[in-house]
């Protein structure tokens, strides 16, 4: 028997809850393996991923139902005007110009194709977000236009995560987010400008759904993303209604041993947060609430020569930050971003 | 182990068809059944979750948009069609992993950055031994799988996550189901190898006769 034959069919018996002994070290490596491979079927994919890819293809559906319909009707369009202009070939001298001009058509579908695959950062992506803005002006109906803005929301979901799992650098980040942002307050301001009904509900859910994922991924790439990038996308998540850590004051005292006291007060402090001092971790934390944490520095840190920034990173990597600047005083009270009353002001925007 | 619940081959084909006219019902039907066996594969190559999820994100997108040029409306086809999709986006990870210099971050050593990927069978999460060994092997797997052709992966990838026959197979790949035991013999012999399989099995050999 041919032993790729005698190899299948021990793996068949195998299959059938037999435990067949093979011959050779060949078939029981062939055997082995066929086993290795079968016990990948013991990873389990996470429900949350497979529940939310679901829910983001079902609105990549919905928002698309109308393009496919009209992209159906290409096809017969087109084979028209391939009649029309086989019949005109033989009578007119100036079909050469409209050969000409569909080939203009073409490339131009073509880099329209070559734009959709765009990213952030990419030359052609103009282009792509030009395309998006005429499909939304042209949208024949309110229910259309919300649909369309939430598949674009998606679209620009995507696209941020290729360009942060891509490694792109931080313009491109921000070029991605940015879109995300007005796509987000575009799909909502569509969804709410549709009259009450099945077709508001159905909007919204769908939007729900796409805004939880975004809510999701932002989490996601938080760990992925560099320091002032994580204060960005902070932002946005507290813009979206999280719960996210806000630095609000800061205090360094002198301590009597050479090292100073840290305090960072604010919001949302996870019991394990870190200090982070110019975008780096720094000192040792002694004690942690969810509004205060006070962290101990040495004498000889070199964070004591010019202003820095003060700031604390969650183990979810959500981050906060704002600019301490060293004046002799134990608190801030002149220069920098202050209040009347002395208090450094949060720089989480500025500083980005 | 979940279990996909096994369907004629004429209510595949009707599904298939369905999909075609972008049918929500279908279409996500088509994506439920394929889901489990597309995401082990792309998570096995790849060894990370998050890369594995965006990768499997995207072949699902692509599933919805080009389901239209999908000329087969066989099981083994459909599957073999995404993971020839899922192919060609590893292949852009592990480009762009390769030119930054993160080519391979192992399981491992991805604990805090990274969801670790754990198999359902709760006797490996009671043991951590046995837990790190299954990601161990897990990763050499994924290695090993990236170095088989295309057409290899698509087989063994049907036949042991997808539970495809070899004849369902042939067909779909337009080979005979002698010329596909064979492409899968000389597979698993290649993953055997990498795997360190086939000195495995000596040693123990020797070891029983010892």
């Amino acid at each position: 028997m041919k032993p790729e034959v005698y190899l299948d069919r021990l793996i068949e018996q195998r299959e059938h809850g037999e435990n067949p002994v093979a011959s050779n070290d060949d078939m029981v490596a062939g055997l082995a393996a066929a086993d290795i491979l079968t016990q990948l079927q013991e990873i389990k994919v996470p429900p949350e991923f497979a529940h939310r890819l679901e829910s983001s293809l079902r609105a990549h559906i919905h928002s698309h139902d109308h393009s496919w319909q009209a992209s159906k009707a290409v096809p017969i369009a087109r084979s028209r005007i391939l009649v029309t202009t086989r019949r005109s070939q033989k009578r007119r001298p100036w079909i050469a110009a409209v050969g000409i001009a569909a080939l203009l058509v073409l490339a131009f579908a073509g880099l329209v194709t070559t734009a959709a695959q765009s990213l952030p950062g990419d030359p052609l992506y103009g282009l792509k977000q030009a395309e998006h803005q005429f499909t939304l002006n042209f949208a024949s109906d309110p229910q259309k236009r919300a649909n369309d803005e939430i598949g674009q929301l998606h679209d620009s979901l995507i696209d941020l995560s290729n360009v942060v799992s891509g490694k792109r650098d931080d313009s491109a980040i921000r070029l991605a987010l940015n879109t995300v942002v007005t796509r987000n307050q575009s799909s909502q301001e569509a969804v709410a400008a549709l009259p009450a009904g099945s077709e508001h509900e159905t909007a919204q859910q769908n939007l729900d759904s796409v805004l939880i994922q975004e809510n999701q991924m932002f989490y996601r790439l938080l760990n992925s993303l560099d320091w002032p990038m994580k204060l960005i996308f902070t932002q946005q998540l507290g813009v979206l209604g999280q719960a996210v850590p806000e630095v609000t004051h800061i205090a360094v005292h002198p301590q009597s041993n050479g090292t100073f006291l840290i305090t960072l007060t604010g919001m949302h402090f996870a019991l394990s947060a870190k200090l982070m001092i110019d975008g780096q971790p720094a000192g040792y934390v002694s004690r942690n609430t969810t509004e205060q944490l006070v962290a101990i520095i040495s004498s000889n840190s070199k964070w004591f020569a010019g202003p820095h920034t003060f700031g604390i990173l969650n183990p979810d990597g959500t981050a906060s930050q704002m600019t301490f600047k060293e004046t002799g005083d134990d608190d801030n009270q002149q220069g920098g971003n202050y209040n009347r009353y002395g208090t450094p002001v949060p720089t989480r925007n500025s500083d980005n | 182990m979940e279990s996909r619940v096994s369907i004629s081959t004429t209510t595949f084909a009707q599904m298939i068809k369905q999909a075609r006219l972008h049918d929500e019902i279908a279409l996500v039907e088509l994506y439920q059944r394929a889901l489990p066996i597309i995401y082990r594969y792309v998570l096995a190559r790849l060894g990370r979750s998050d890369l594995a999820e965006d990768v499997v994100s995207e072949v699902f997108l692509v599933m919805v948009e080009s389901i239209g040029e999908l000329r087969t409306e066989e099981e083994a086809g459909f599957y073999a069609w995404l993971i020839q999709i899922a192919q060609g986006k590893i292949s852009r990870v592990l480009r762009h992993l390769n030119s930054s210099g993160k080519r391979h971050i192992p399981l491992r050593s991805s604990v805090e950055d990274y969801f670790i990927p754990e198999p359902a069978a709760t006797d490996l999460i009671s043991d951590p031994v046995a837990l790190h060994e299954w990601r161990e092997t897990l990763e050499e797997v994924g290695l090993a799988l990236g170095k088989l052709s295309s057409e290899q992966q698509i087989i063994v990838v049907g036949r042991f996550l997808a539970g495809q026959k070899i004849e369902d197979l042939a067909r779909v790949l337009g080979k005979q189901p002698g010329t596909i035991r064979v492409l899968q013999f000389r597979a698993l012999k290649a993953l055997a190898k990498q795997l360190g399989l086939v000195r495995k099995s000596q040693r123990k050999d020797e070891g029983e006769q010892a």
